[in-house]
């Protein structure tokens, strides 16, 4: 899939309760330089300090350092289309789905406008509720299905979970849950949620995350930008995201992104220096190991 | 002053005098009714004779509508059936495609303007062999012009090419469930749900605000309540904004408007706790004649769009399971909340899963909050079957069915969405009564055209547009369903206490109509004509609006 030139969206699903709205106030106060807009349904419970509201009216709140909130009411893509309009342009928007939404028909809404495209559907689940919520007689198809149409999903909330082995068995033979990544408070770095926004500006560096390891691939050799993408991207190395250039066999630079299952791949315009940045969790393996992997693969299946 | 009207018939809806030939009003209230004798006594009186060939009834509540109608008829009327303006002009229902077209290319030669839109309502293909619409029958009238027609359902629109190339979805390759493709690859022009429906809604005339009416749209709006009998009418699904709220006052508090309006605010877009405090503290702003701080939940979709939350075994066509709306939880807090705070919730509920759904959480929210009398009402509730019932009187809930939905659109769910056995259960009336359910009927207008002797008239007979009875055991008496349209209404929005029948201390407000509903045969009880209403005391004649 190639990226297309509107804003990047970020789907954050989860059902009340998941920690979706810690999880945006955490990005806000990350965004450290970059301008997320915000895309709430309600303002309800968003902590924004009241020093650092520049201006709010009926539908917006404008933050210092560039950020903005915005609830959508009943309109979701007249409000993406209002935000792809602001001036300065925001870099990323985040948009914080309602409990009950299904996120894949977000993304087939969002396909129809050409100022935004979905970037990643990240879905948080309550580790310590999913599994009677799994089974609750109303919502657990909703759920489901929200999980389901996830690139990635996060158990939110691991700390309060009793007996994490028991945890981590029933997910393993849940899927999709056997990919999850356990965090709690919603700590997720912005890096691993909205994409490494750093990457090809200097030589690529692998980002501190917590929770997360990361480190810089340097492919040794011109490759399949489209086979190398399926395997980062595949559930042998279970990445939890990676961005960066590569030197196609065909000579031209492209630059890859993969976020869970998804990929997106590019023709640079420039020139750039090969170099990718990994990101896994402790669901991956084990950085050292991946790094092998992605070379030994890389020679045999002659990407 | 007190003015004595004397009428054909005064049926009361007051037990204690069901029948009377006079009525005395005195600052906009009823002193009483009786003969002349009885009521010449409360002092010196002018005597009205205007309605003395008339029947009065109290003026109808119609519990479940919504005021954009009046902004939608300054587009194009496309519907099947014949549908009377705010002007009292009477539009023929358009039978066919091509009716429909030439209609549009009427209204589009008045337009002056090249680039303004062109907007239609009410279209309705269900009646025309289910015959595809597409945008090459809108291109017939224009091609330069962005065309746009909703369908009656609200959940479906056709648009034209110029609309869909203006929207940018003129190309190929589009994938979206909402959107069908021609064989060539190009949208058809339908758009199907709100998602698909936005982004080209804006460019031909239906935008964010659409179910918020405007002022022009509100005093139209209150000419068809007149023309129905309607004095009460509930804007079941309103944004409240600041703007709205005050554009509301303004209109409704001109001394020529002729209805009280009753608007909810519709949980969406913000916290059960904000929703609750802003209907808290709407109720101080109500006025005689527009009444604020009732709150409407949305739980799920619509039948005939599959995006109702339906229990086992599910559509009859095999259709997924729909959608909820508001989250379990979020509904459960609203309505702990709102019993805690005395603010009274409808709730939408179409499928039976979303009435068992709304059923659990208020019996959770009773249990935290008792609350005597509150009267939380169930609106639609299509599919509740006699089991819902039972619990929905043990809950000390309302109901107000969708008995026009029946009629329009009862042959598509008994063949298509829910099949005959639960098609034939519908919008059970009779059960609502024999569980003892506090129970009104409604038009939901823009969706079916607003008059209460209308919907009185379905629920009586069961009657779908193919001329079927269907669901014989869940008739009901015209006497029940006349109660219904008036004090079963007014019971729902609790103001029973001011308005629903004809007795001393309640607001003047009556129907005044040229049969006696009570007389005529049932059939015919859509027939009765309604020569205007008294509201607050003050006459409206339909002729003269």
């Amino acid at each position: 899939m190639s990226i297309n030139k509107g804003l990047p969206v970020t789907i954050v699903t989860g059902y009340l309760g998941a920690g979706k709205t810690t999880l945006v106030n955490n990005a806000l106060r990350k965004a450290n330089g970059l301008k997320l807009a915000i895309l709430v349904n309600e303002f309800g419970s968003l902590a924004i300090d009241e020093d650092l509201i520049i201006s709010q009216d009926e539908n917006m709140i404008s933050i210092a350092g560039g950020c903005v909130c915005c609830s959508y009411g009943n309109d979701l893509l007249l409000s993406l289309m209002e935000l792809a309009k602001l001036d300065p342009k925001p870099n990323h928007i985040i948009l914080e789905a309602s409990g009950v939404a299904i996120p894949s028909a977000i993304e087939t809404s969002i396909s129809l406008i050409e100022e935004c495209y979905v970037e990643s559907i990240v879905a948080l689940v309550d580790a310590e509720q999913i599994r009677d919520q799994l089974s609750d007689k109303y919502v657990a198809d909703t759920i489901l299905a929200q999980i389901q149409s996830a690139d990635l999903i996060f158990a939110n909330k691991i700390d309060l979970v009793k007996n994490l082995s028991d945890f981590n068995y029933w997910a393993s033979n849940s899927p999709p849950l056997d990919s999850c990544i356990c965090v709690f408070h919603s700590n997720i770095e912005l890096d691993v949620l909205l994409g490494v926004k750093r990457v090809g500006e200097s030589n690529p560096q692998s980002p501190h995350i917590n929770e997360f390891w990361s480190k810089t691939y340097i492919p040794s050799a011109p490759l399949d930008p489209k086979a190398f993408a399926e395997l980062l991207s595949g559930s042998d190395l279970k990445l939890v995201r990676t961005k960066g250039y590569v030197r196609g066999t065909d000579g031209k630079t492209y630059l890859i992104q993969t976020v869970g299952h998804r990929y997106y791949i590019d023709l640079s315009a420039e020139l750039k220096e090969p170099g990718v940045v990994l990101i896994g969790s402790k669901s991956s393996k084990h950085e050292s190991e991946v790094l092998e992997n992605i070379g030994e693969l890389s020679e045999k299946s002659d990407i | 002053m007190i003015v004595i009207y004397s009428a054909k018939k005064i049926i009361t809806m007051n037990p204690a005098k069901p029948i009377a030939s006079y009525v005395a009003v005195k600052d906009g209230k009823v002193l009483g009714t009786g003969n002349l004798e009885e009521l010449q006594k409360w002092g010196e009186f002018r005597l009205d004779t205007t309605f003395e060939d008339k029947i009065i009834m109290p003026g109808f509540v119609e519990g479940h509508a919504h005021t954009m109608e009046g902004t939608f008829w300054r587009y194009v009327y496309c519907g099947f059936f014949d549908r009377m303006d705010p002007d009292g002009n009477t539009w023929s229902g358009a039978k066919t495609i091509d009716t429909v077209v030439q209609r549009l290319k009427e209204a589009e030669s008045k337009l002056t303007d090249p680039e303004a839109p062109l907007s239609g309502w009410q279209l309705d293909p269900i009646y025309m062999d289910n015959k595809r619409v597409s945008c090459k029958d809108l291109d017939k009238v224009s091609s330069t012009r962005p065309i746009g027609v909703l369908h009656a359902s609200g959940h479906i629109m056709n648009v034209n090419s110029k609309a869909l190339e203006i929207g940018g979805l003129m190309k190929t390759g589009i994938n979206h469930p909402g959107i069908p493709l021609d064989e060539d690859g190009y949208p058809t022009g339908e758009l199907y749900g709100p998602d698909a429906m936005t982004p080209i809604g804006v460019h031909v005339g239906f935008n964010r605000s659409m179910t918020d009416s405007d002022e022009q749209g509100l005093v139209a709006f209150g000419k068809l309540c007149v023309r129905a009998g309607v004095t009460t009418v509930t804007d079941l699904a309103a944004r409240l904004t600041e703007d709205g709220v005050d554009s509301m006052l303004r209109i409704t508090n001109q001394e020529s408007y002729p209805a009280t309006v009753v608007p909810l605010k519709v949980f969406l877009g913000a916290t059960p706790k904000e929703t609750v405090d802003l209907a808290v503290s709407l109720k101080k702003k109500t006025t005689d004649r527009l009444k604020l701080g009732r709150i409407k939940a949305v739980a799920d979709g619509s039948i005939q769009g599959f995006s109702a939350r339906m229990r086992w075994p599910g559509y009859y066509n095999g259709a997924p399971n729909g959608l909820w709306y508001t989250a379990p939880d979020q509904l459960s807090e609203l309505y702990r909340l709102a019993l805690e705070a005395g603010v009274q919730v409808h709730t939408h509920t179409n499928g039976d899963e979303a009435t068992e759904m709304a059923l659990d959480m208020l019996e959770g929210a009773l249990k935290a909050n008792p609350s005597p009398d509150h009267r939380f009402t169930l609106q639609h509730c299509q599919l509740a079957d006699l089991a819902q019932f039972r619990r929905m009187k043990k809950l000390d809930m309302c109901v107000n069915l969708f008995a026009n939905h029946h009629f329009y659109w009862g042959d598509e769910h008994y063949r298509l969405t829910v099949g005959p056995d639960r098609a034939l259960r519908m919008n059970a009336c009779s059960t609502a009564l024999t569980t003892g359910v506090p129970m009104a009927i409604h038009s939901d207008a823009p969706v079916t055209p607003l008059g209460p002797l209308f919907t009185a008239w379905c629920a009586v007979n069961r009657i779908t547009a193919s001329g079927r009875v269907q669901g014989e055991a869940e008739k009901i008496a015209a006497k029940d369903a006349l109660y219904a349209i008036t004090l079963g209404a007014a019971y729902t929005l609790h103001m029973d206490n001011e308005v629903g029948s004809i007795e001393t201390g309640k607001r003047a407000d009556f129907a005044v109509l040229e049969d006696d509903p009570y007389s005529v045969d049932p059939e015919n009880l859509k027939d009765v004509k309604v020569w205007g209403t008294v509201q607050g005391g003050r006459i409206f004649d339909a002729k003269s609006l």
